[in-house]
């Protein structure tokens, strides 16, 4: 034999060694980490957040991931998740292993997870799918087999979903049973939202449309839009049916504790109440609107679902972070970065022609009229400004621009 | 060159870090954490983490920036929140425009929603227009009440070793890289094997290079695996590499400075290359003195000029003799003998026969000399009683193994 070939064969054995013992490693790193399918003959057996419950056999369906018949069965449980209500099965209830993204039911709403680790004592199993409450299981619930997940719808209806919670801006609407009358500053309390769930439905749909969907209209070319800014809203809103925000006692008004233990993800909450009689002229009158800061996923306003305009105002506090420019007993800070609002002139002379803007039109905010109020502070964006007007008006550049880098700041 | 020698690398990593990536949800743990805020400061009412999603950390910007910290105080990640204290409300006022109604509130309460990222200890809340640090939580307690409930969750499990970011991680990485290990040693050991030990090597010694070459030719060409060696020093020099060392080694007498009977004495002196068979290759016949001298070190005597047979036929038999003696030996101390008998055994049955082809050579040759002569009968003489000896012993030994040996070597 020449020598030669024993050289590269030696090589090439070598590299077939390693290639199969590489890809050794990957399928198997593959198989301690996601599940498998596989059909049990174990009893099935009803998980819920009280015990097991054994429930009828059903027909195992198709399973997103397929394993070889080799596989030892006491390493599988078959999950399947079906609606509380309805038994409908789910399809694309996501599922987390001790923390970690398992995989998504498939279209018969079953899931087929491999079982590893130090045993099945000491492992949490957590289903979430969009409109369900969240479900999470301690495995000493879970017997190898078949599995039944019964998901409650939530109280959190999804209305127009975009992608997922995390790399999106969440807007959750609640309904309050309040109101108010300006005219003899009255509080009417109503039996819930009127009109009930389907109408609270349609003022959202109707709201949003107004509002988050009309930026183009109302904001400065000068800073357009991302195209898809659409589609980095996520929007829900909240219904129990029983639970209702009470708008009208304080100035935010406030969301029942229920709400807040169910919704940690939202980056703002709006309290949606059926109308505004009168008109307001500062305390003891309660406002419109208005927007507690409230920290981080705890950010809300309330607003009445007639009044998109003063709501595209309250959106710019709540959400944008944008200033007040008119003159009044409100709240006044430079706020950077992407300011709407100067501390000084010179600050927003200075920036406006940073930016390409007339520095000539900063002007000091003021109520327009000789010797009436005034404020150490500045805008630039011209009238009719909507933070100005608040009840019509636009987004000028400053606003635009604080708001486009606030949307590219998500990114979908 | 250098694009291909990593492509192999590159295209495992693009195989392997999706597959972890995404498995890895960072956003479904958190931290929730309650704060009352007075004239006095902010003080933490409470602290859970649970499963849940979190809010989106960058949307936000505002006058109090917050920290996620790890047990060494070092950032993880941050954010912005407005000032908690100032809601701000307002309604149409009288004259068309708005009418604002800014309340401040001197107490109250806020709350922090962030996800829990695995190694998070510490919330740090900080006043930017002063520098002030406002609170800071300690998530310690509301981690192991986590933990207590969900002791295999694997952020918990690296919350209590902050060495160990990720278990399940961490053990997917020990796989690949004793993979790759297991990869690199089998591959080398098979590659050890595969050349230096499934084929016999031989190490042809002669000072006349073309006589190496055609030896080297012919060798190869029934396939052995062949090197060279051009004087007696540059093979004890190649005998020193045990990587090098071969099978049997063809030795010529005819060299210089250091001649084959020289270079042999050396090669049977150093403990690491003394079992390697040797034959003797030359043109001359061996006095009977050399004969008696090195017959005990020699494996067989090749008398030039050989034709290829021959030469195949030498080296074939030297390997059959030790490939036999193996197994003889294995299978006499599976029925109990002592290893050393069957060793002594085969060193003299090896003797007996170098010495018997010896004798028929210096046998056959005719001294010149009369004094000469009477030297080389004494020398004769004393091989064949040498030889005579020999075989007794040797079929004394015979008689003794004979229920072992007969298959291997038969009488």
């Amino acid at each position: 034999m020449n020598r030669k070939i024993l050289y590269w064969g030696g090589i090439f054995a070598f590299f077939c060694l390693g290639l199969v013992l590489t890809l050794s490693g990957f399928f198997f790193f593959l198989g301690v980490t996601m599940g498998g399918s596989r059909a049990s003959a174990a009893p099935p057996v009803l998980l819920s957040q009280e015990g097991p419950v054994p429930v009828p056999a059903q027909t195992p369906g198709t399973s997103p991931i397929q394993k070889g018949p080799d596989q030892p069965p006491d390493q599988y449980v078959r999950i399947l998740t079906i609606d509380k209500k309805t038994n409908a099965p789910l399809p694309a209830v996501l599922l987390f292993i001790n923390g970690l993204y398992a995989g998504m039911t498939a279209e018969n709403g079953s899931f087929d997870l491999l079982i590893t680790g130090p045993g099945p004592n000491s492992s949490t199993i957590r289903a979430v799918k969009d409109g369900y409450q969240d479900i999470t299981i301690r495995s000493d619930l879970i017997r190898p087999g078949e599995v039944l997940l019964n998901l409650t719808p939530g109280d959190i209806i999804p209305v127009e979903i975009n992608g997922p919670r995390e790399s999106e801006i969440n807007i959750v609407f609640v309904p309050s049973h309040t109101s108010f009358n300006a005219t003899d500053n009255t509080k009417t309390e109503l039996d819930g939202y009127p009109g009930g769930e389907m109408q609270f439905a349609s003022d959202v749909r109707t709201f949003i449309n107004q509002t988050f969907l009309a930026y183009p209209a109302i904001t400065s070319p000068s800073y357009p839009l991302p195209r898809d800014y659409r589609q980095r809203f996520d929007f829900y809103y909240f219904w129990d049916g029983t639970t209702y925000a009470d708008a009208f006692d304080s100035c935010a008004g406030t969301i029942p504790q229920d709400y807040w233990d169910n919704v940690t993800f939202s980056d703002l909450t709006i309290i949606l109440y059926p109308s505004y009689q009168g008109v307001y002229s500062g305390p003891p009158g309660q406002p419109v609107g208005c927007t507690n800061p409230n920290g981080l996923g705890r950010v809300y306003l309330k607003i009445s679902a007639d009044m998109p305009s003063l709501a595209m105002h309250e959106i710019g506090h709540g959400l944008y972070g944008l200033m007040d420019t008119y003159c009044g007993d409100t709240y006044y800070a430079q706020n950077d970065p992407d300011p709407n609002l100067w501390s000084s002139k010179d600050g927003c002379r200075e920036y406006a022609g940073g930016n390409g803007w007339d520095p000539d039109a900063c002007r000091q905010v003021s109520s327009g009229v000789p010797g009436g109020c005034t404020k150490e502070f500045w805008r630039w964006d011209p009238d009719p400004d909507i933070m100005y007007y608040g009840y019509a008006g636009t987004f000028g550049n400053a606003s635009t621009k604080r708001i486009v880098s606030t949307l590219m700041r998500v990114s979908p | 060159m250098e694009i291909k020698k990593y492509a192999g690398f590159v295209l495992l990593l693009l195989l392997v870090y999706p597959a972890a990536a995404a498995v890895d949800n960072p956003y479904q743990k958190i931290a929730v954490i309650s704060f009352s805020f007075a004239d006095t400061g902010v003080n933490e009412i409470s602290s859970e983490v649970r499963y849940g999603t979190a809010p989106n950390l960058d949307i936000q910007t505002g006058t109090i920036n917050g920290l996620l910290l790890d047990s060494q105080h070092r950032t993880i990640d941050e954010f912005s929140i407005r000032d908690p204290r100032i809601q701000i409300g307002e309604g149409d006022g009288s004259g068309g425009g708005l009418t604002g109604d800014a309340q401040y509130s001197h107490n109250g309460e806020f709350g922090i929603i962030v996800p829990f990222i695995p190694d998070l200890r510490y919330v740090t809340l900080e006043d930017t227009a002063t520098g002030a640090t406002l609170a800071t939580v300690d998530l310690s307690p509301a981690i192991a009440a986590f933990q207590q409930l969900y002791p295999q969750d694997p952020d918990m499990q690296s919350a209590q070793n902050t060495a160990v970011p990720n278990q399940s991680l961490m053990f997917d990485e020990i796989l690949l890289v004793a993979g790759i290990m297991a990869m690199a040693v089998s591959g080398s050991a098979y590659y050890i094997v595969f050349l230096y030990r499934r084929t016999e090597r031989i190490l042809i010694v002669d000072d006349e290079k073309e006589i190496a070459e055609v030896f080297s030719l012919l060798l190869e060409k029934k396939g052995y695996v062949t090197m060279k060696a051009n004087s007696g020093k540059e093979c004890l020099l190649l005998l020193k590499a045990w990587w090098k060392r071969p099978d049997i080694i063809l030795l010529d007498i005819m060299m210089s400075p250091m001649d084959g009977w020289e270079t042999l004495e050396k090669i049977k002196s150093d403990p690491r290359s003394k079992m390697i068979p040797v034959l003797m290759l030359t043109g001359f016949t061996p006095t009977p003195d050399q004969a008696h001298r090195y017959g005990l070190c020699i494996d067989d005597y090749i008398l030039k000029p050989v034709n290829a047979q021959g030469l195949y036929d030498a080296i074939g038999n030297v390997l059959e003799r030790r490939r036999l003696i193996r197994e003889a030996v294995r299978a006499a101390m599976r029925a109990g003998y002592e290893k050393e008998t069957v060793c002594a055994y085969a060193r003299l049955r090896r003797r007996v026969e170098v010495d018997k082809k010896l004798l028929g050579i210096i046998s056959t040759a005719s001294p010149g000399a009369e004094s000469g002569r009477d030297a080389s009968f004494k020398d004769i003489a004393a091989v064949n009683r040498e030889l005579q000896s020999d075989q007794e012993t040797l079929r004394q030994l015979q008689r003794k193994l004979e229920p072992v040996l007969s298959p291997f070597f038969p009488a």
